[in-house]
């Protein structure tokens, strides 16, 4: 991902990852997005040695990249809120 | 006089009309794809598409200011449809790629799977967007924007089963 990118109201499910945002990336906002189960269960048992998470952070915080109520259960360098906090957008709405 | 006015307010839409039209061009696509599909005008899918290139995208980008419309049609690339992508990416077999034109989209409703590299890859692009895609099983992320692109927008998406293992990529 590069730089000034809205990523937004998304269904990431069964990937390797759900949403990465790579180490160059700046100011981006991912927001509102439904990512849970990355990676899949049939690779994490497989492969145990696969660390795909949910979404993930690359960038150093100094970037400005944005998350905001997006619904994961595991997260790098990005909050995942509780789901009642969470605000996930359905797609087309 | 009257007359007159009704005359020039007549060919006036006529010449709107046909501005708009010119605009407006369109090609339809279907079938088998053996290499690179290149767009350089507004297009839709009217049927489903089959890729059977290697080594290179399946269709790309060759003008700024279009749009990719998939009409709710299926853009399908070679891997295997029960192991996916076979563990392998490919990263120049891309399925839809942006070829560094800009302001550019792709409309779903649509899916684009089986690729052994990215579904969509947004590459040197400024302004653009992809909305309502169902990308999967493709090798490397479903929906990539690479790091010299800007101002794109990811939205209304479904990104499931891509990426490998091996991989850091994944759904988006």
């Amino acid at each position: 991902m590069g730089s000034n990118n809205i990523v937004e109201a998304n269904t990431a499910v069964g990937n390797s990852n759900g949403i990465v945002v790579f180490p160059l990336a700046s100011n981006n906002a991912v927001r509102q997005n439904l990512a849970v189960g990355n990676p899949p269960i049939q690779q994490t048992t497989s492969v145990p040695t696969a660390s795909g998470v949910d979404i993930w952070d690359q960038s150093p915080a100094s970037n400005g990249n944005v998350f905001s109520g997006n619904l994961c259960l595991t997260a790098v360098n990005a909050s995942c809120p509780t789901s009642t906090n969470a605000t996930p957008r359905k797609p087309g709405s | 006089m009257k007359r007159r006015r009704r005359t020039l307010v007549i060919l006036v839409l006529a010449i709107g009309a046909l501005a708009r039209s010119n605009m407006a061009a369109a090609e339809d696509i279907s079938g088998t794809i053996v290499r690179t599909l290149m767009l350089s005008e507004n297009t839709r899918l009217v049927g489903d598409i089959t890729c059977q290139v290697t080594g290179a995208p399946c269709i790309a980008f060759a003008a700024s200011n279009i749009t990719l419309t998939l009409n709710g049609f299926t853009i399908t690339g070679p891997n295997d449809a029960a192991a996916g992508c076979k563990g392998t990416s490919v990263g120049t077999e891309t399925g839809i790629s942006t070829n560094a034109q800009n302001n550019v989209g792709i409309r779903g409703p649509g899916v684009v799977q089986r690729f052994q590299g990215d579904g969509i890859l947004f590459m040197a692009t400024t302004r653009g967007w992809v909305q309502g895609v169902t990308a999967t099983t493709n090798c490397m992320s479903g929906i990539r924007v690479n790091p010299a692109s800007s101002a794109i927008s990811v939205e209304s998406n479904v990104s499931v089963r891509n990426g490998t293992a091996a991989a850091a990529c994944g759904g988006i």
